[in-house]
């Protein structure tokens, strides 16, 4: 009778065990998307705008030195509408790789 | 279970239906069977439970296959997408390039358009001290 119920207990123990253990498999898919590389350009420091030297004293100067920081404002709207561009095509890749 | 090839994990469920199954037939047939007679009880027992524990893997092996197809798609989504996203940063690279190239050599004839008109531009005005400072005050933002 005792190696009936030892038995008996064995059965139930390892069904418990199965069914606990199967029970606690996750269903999460782990797998993930690493965060997208930005092109190496849109990660350079902005460049500052030059200054008129002191010693600057005719209109040609202040058009020069204009031109030149315009030049470089120009460079800088380019960069922040590629950046915008970069962010907006990940946003749609990584929501493509979550939808069913 | 999940470090297994699904191959292993197929034969190991039907395996245990299988062993299961036969050794609950045996255990019918020991009567009939002299040397199997001995262990009737045993393979009754043993069988019931490899077929009962088989049957909820079989059931728990269609859910991990499923599990593994999708963490499949999932990858190769995945590699699409970096693909993509790395396609579209050459793209942008070349797109800087390509402009702020443009923009260099707008700057450089308006400069040389300047430096042509120079003696016309600075005929009539002269800039003091004073203006080139609130100029540069502007061009800093005041706070340098």
């Amino acid at each position: 009778m005792k190696e009936y119920a030892i038995r008996f207990f064995f059965i139930i123990a390892v069904l418990g065990y199965g069914i606990l253990t199967t029970g606690c498999a996750s269903t999460t898919v782990p797998v993930t998307m690493n965060f997208p590389q930005a092109p190496e350009p849109l990660l350079m420091k902005p460049e500052k705008l030059d200054t008129l030297p002191e010693d600057a004293d005719e209109l040609s100067d202040i058009l020069n030195n204009s031109t030149v920081n315009y030049g470089k404002y120009r460079e800088l709207q380019l960069k922040f509408i590629q950046w915008q561009r970069w962010y907006n095509t990940n946003r749609r890749l990584h929501k493509d790789t979550q939808e069913n | 279970m999940q470090l297994l090839p699904d191959a292993w994990l197929v034969w190991l469920v039907n395996g245990t239906l299988i062993v299961g199954a036969v050794s609950v037939v045996l255990s019918f047939l020991s009567r009939i069977i002299p040397f199997v007679g001995t262990y009737s009880l045993s393979l009754k027992v043993i069988g019931c439970v490899l077929l009962i524990v088989g049957a909820y893997f079989k059931g728990g092996l269609n859910v991990e296959l499923e599990y593994r197809a999708r963490i499949l798609e999932m990858e190769q989504k995945i590699a699409i997408a970096e693909a993509k996203s790395e396609e579209e940063n050459i793209k942008i690279i070349e797109t800087i390039k390509v402009e702020t190239e443009v923009v260099r050599q707008d700057t450089e004839e308006t400069l040389y358009l300047i430096e042509q008109m120079k003696q016309q531009i600075d005929k009539e005005c002269v800039i003091s001290p004073e203006a080139i400072e609130l100029y540069n005050q502007g061009v800093l933002g005041g706070n340098e």
